[in-house]
């Protein structure tokens, strides 16, 4: 039985739905081009994508010098939000983003933006592909061993770091068909990793080292045997627990509410064959629950993204590091291993956060009466020039009666004299501003 | 004349902006601090001027000294960091080899220095 398909009309706000869940949001003109193409043929675009082309202009910090993602605080930020803004391959870009909250690594305990560019580089090559393959992978990226201690696990001294998240927060879930002890054997399977410390460079050739893994018999899920790293990443992929947990969580970066009975076994069905991401992917991004369920949240970094791909807007300033992290997504800082709290999206202190980033966005699209073209003293224009500025995004007619509400009142007292003339700019550009941070616009 | 003079003036502004545009951007490194090592993005950089980016991610607060190993070459100091505060400066890199390291009580003997190559 396959997984239920969206059989409702698929136009320019379905479609906008698809491209800011499954990616950044649509440039202008985007959402209308993708409804063309149908539900399937759209579907199939995002998750079997063409050679990535970044699209756009190149990305600069405040005084137009090249980013230097390796060299400079933040840049390995304002990098990864160029590839989000001009990809051609927003599917892929998205799955990294997942990827990076589910095996979350900060560098706040790795030390090293060249080791987390080459994770993110690792995320990014494994996007669509196989969860066995990413799991591998990532167990002995040498950002993943700083980070949850790899390198300190060894045969007479067990770390348990890694082999606990690896069950609690990438395979299996808390407390889910494992216990304390397999806890402890999975830490000795996975001994045997080390670096050498070079001065002045740091970790470096990161390699396994017979000597300091633990070879001994060892009890995962009931199994014994002589288990190393790979077989405790294979051990967890093979719990009959993992892939209702693959499914869920996966399902949940996409949908904000639980599938139902059905389709979770049916996700399940899909993924168990061979560990493959893809064709869960495909399926979700069909799923009538991703075109008719509740609105979602967008991810700050997502927001911005998009915000600047409506716009036209490159990365042009490093104030987006500092205004990423005010609205709780600093990209390659991720809170703890757990990754980021979604519920903190829009709390009090991080809305703040996304009222600045929306400010900061628009400002070289300011109008002043000074300058620029003349904004006609009209409601229904300002509102219609405010959303043509960020690319037609669609809005729900009561948003649309809210802020022309506003627009009118505000121009109720500047009919005539310098305020006739002096006011439409203003209010235009509170409009833009009351438009973005619009709950239609903050979530998809 | 007076239009040659204009000519020549534009031609001259025209020169610098020219100069200002295709100039090189600075290359750039950043210094990592911890207890108890430093760590470079970059082994070796060219002559030239550099932005060097010093980010402490270690617990404890940490300066930074860059100094040329040549006779009477000046040492560089960057002030004392605390966790996560990061300070970039903008220094002109002669050929040869530098030392860094933290100047504070200990820290160069518990490990806290590099070695940077310029050529």
């Amino acid at each position: 039985m396959a997984t239920p398909a969206y059989t409702g009309p698929f136009g320019k706000a379905q479609a906008e739905r698809l491209l800011w869940r499954a990616g950044f949001g649509p440039r202008p003109g985007e959402a209308a081009r993708l409804a063309k193409l149908g539900l399937d043929e759209a579907v199939r675009s995002l998750v079997r994508p063409g050679p990535e082309k970044l699209v756009g202009p190149e990305p600069k910090e405040d005084r137009g010098r090249p980013l230097a993602p390796v060299d400079a605080y933040g840049h390995d930020h304002l990098w990864w939000l160029d590839r989000m803004v001009r990809t051609s391959r927003p599917l892929v870009e998205r799955m990294t983003l997942v990827w990076h909250d589910w095996f979350a690594t900060s560098n706040a305990g790795v030390g090293s933006q060249r080791l987390m560019l080459q994770q993110n580089a690792l995320l990014r090559r494994h996007a669509l592909g196989s969860f066995r393959e990413l799991l591998l992978a990532l167990t002995v990226d040498p950002a993943m061993l700083l980070w949850l201690s790899g390198t300190e696990n060894t045969r007479r001294s067990p770390n348990e770091n890694y082999a606990r998240e690896l069950m609690e927060l990438f395979t299996l879930g808390e407390g889910n068909g494992y216990t304390e002890r397999d806890v402890r054997e999975q830490a000795r399977a996975l001994t045997g990793w080390r670096y050498t410390w070079r001065r002045g460079a740091g970790a470096v050739d990161f390699r396994f080292d017979r000597e300091r893994h633990d070879p001994g018999m060892k009890v995962i899920f009931g199994r014994r045997g002589t288990f190393d790293w790979r077989d405790a990443c294979n051990l967890c992929l093979q719990h009959p627990r993992h892939p209702r947990f693959l499914v869920e969580k996966l399902w949940g970066a996409f949908v904000p509410v639980p599938p139902d009975e059905a389709t979770r076994a049916e996700l399940e069905r899909l993924y168990r064959t061979d560990y493959r991401v893809r064709p869960v992917l495909e399926a979700i991004l069909r799923h009538p629950a991703l075109y008719t369920g509740p609105r979602m949240v967008k991810p700050p970094a997502v927001y911005l993204a998009g915000l600047l791909r409506g716009l036209g807007r490159g990365v042009d300033t490093a104030s987006w590091v500092w205004l990423g992290g005010m609205a709780g997504q600093r990209l390659f800082y991720p809170p703890d291993v757990a990754g980021w709290d979604d519920g903190r999206w829009l709390d009090t202190a991080t809305f703040r956060g996304r009222w600045a980033v929306a400010n900061y966005a628009l400002s070289p699209y300011s109008l002043s009466d000074r300058r620029g073209p003349t904004v006609p003293n009209d409601p229904e224009a300002i509102v219609a020039g405010a959303l043509r500025v960020v690319g037609e995004p669609t809005i729900r007619p009561e948003t649309r009666e809210l802020l022309l509400r506003f627009a009118r009142s505000s121009l109720a007292g500047a009919r005539t004299g310098w305020k006739a003339k002096a006011y439409p700019p203003l209010v235009a550009n509170a409009v833009r501003q009351l438009l973005v941070t619009s709950p239609d616009y903050q979530t998809c | 004349m007076r239009a040659l003079a204009l000519l020549l003036a534009l031609a001259a502004a025209g020169a610098l902006l020219g100069a200002a545009q295709g100039a090189p951007a600075p290359q750039r490194m950043q210094v990592t601090e911890d207890e108890w090592s430093l760590a470079l993005s970059r082994q070796r950089l060219r002559p030239g001027i550099a932005l060097i980016e010093v980010f402490n991610l270690g617990q404890d607060a940490h300066d930074l000294v860059l100094q040329r190993r040549a006779p009477g070459a000046r040492a560089v100091r960057v002030p004392r960091l605390d966790y996560f505060q990061r300070r970039t400066i903008r220094v002109r890199l002669a050929a040869g080899t530098y030392a860094l390291w933290c100047s504070l009580p200990r820290h160069r003997e518990r490990g806290m220095s590099a070695t940077l190559r310029v050529r």
